[in-house]
């Protein structure tokens, strides 16, 4: 299962942090995890790109991205994020997990 | 682009087969065939199902395989059977 974290303070998404492996098949045939990679990386760029964040940790199997100073651009599109994860899960509730937490 | 992307970043890793499972049968198409309000002809197909979830109604019969099909031409309905239950029927057309 992947699980995505994200995390807010004072209402703007300061961290999102996704890990685990989506188990929906065999390695190059896992759909639900192409979605979930393709989102996050394309999350990342975004950020990068848009906001000038680089605040964010690719490692095995895990990404971190921290946001220090959160903008309306930041939430947008980390709301963005979760909405289009929460879409693939709607129907694959097995294989993601998205929790919301406030600091 | 600074971040390149790894398709399959949070599957299982190459090789390591994660589950034995992984087989199924291929999907029936059970269900409804023709909805409700449709005209339907004699002998026309209206559900597929596996037992009775619809019961057959007026004009219309239960095939071997509890496949519900029209007896005659006309509007399908689909009706409530008692507290629980869904009968389908197919009402002449005039």
């Amino acid at each position: 299962m992947i699980k995505i974290n994200f995390t807010k303070r004072a209402n703007h998404y300061i961290k999102v942090r996704a890990n685990g492996h989506a188990n929906s098949d065999e390695y190059g045939e896992d759909l639900i995890c192409a979605a979930v990679s393709s989102i996050m990386f394309g999350t990342c760029n975004a950020l990068n790109m848009i906001t000038k964040i680089n605040d964010i940790e690719i490692l095995d199997n895990e990404i971190i991205i921290d946001v220090k100073k959160p903008t309306h651009d930041t939430d947008v599109i980390l709301e963005t994020l979760k909405i289009q994860l929460e879409t693939i899960r709607e129907g694959n509730k097995k294989n993601i997990r998205i929790k919301e937490m406030e600091e | 682009m600074e971040y390149t992307l790894d398709i399959q970043f949070f599957a299982s890793k190459k090789g390591v087969s994660s589950t034995k499972n992984g087989r199924d049968s291929a999907g029936r198409r059970l269900g409804a065939k023709k909805a409700d309000g449709q005209f339907a002809t004699a002998g026309s197909i209206l559900y597929r199902q596996r037992g009775t979830r619809i019961y057959p109604g007026k004009n219309v019969m239960k095939g071997g395989d509890d496949t519900l099909f029209a007896t005659i031409s006309g509007i399908v309905k689909y009706e409530r059977l008692g507290k629980d239950r869904k009968q389908v029927s197919v009402y002449p057309a005039n």
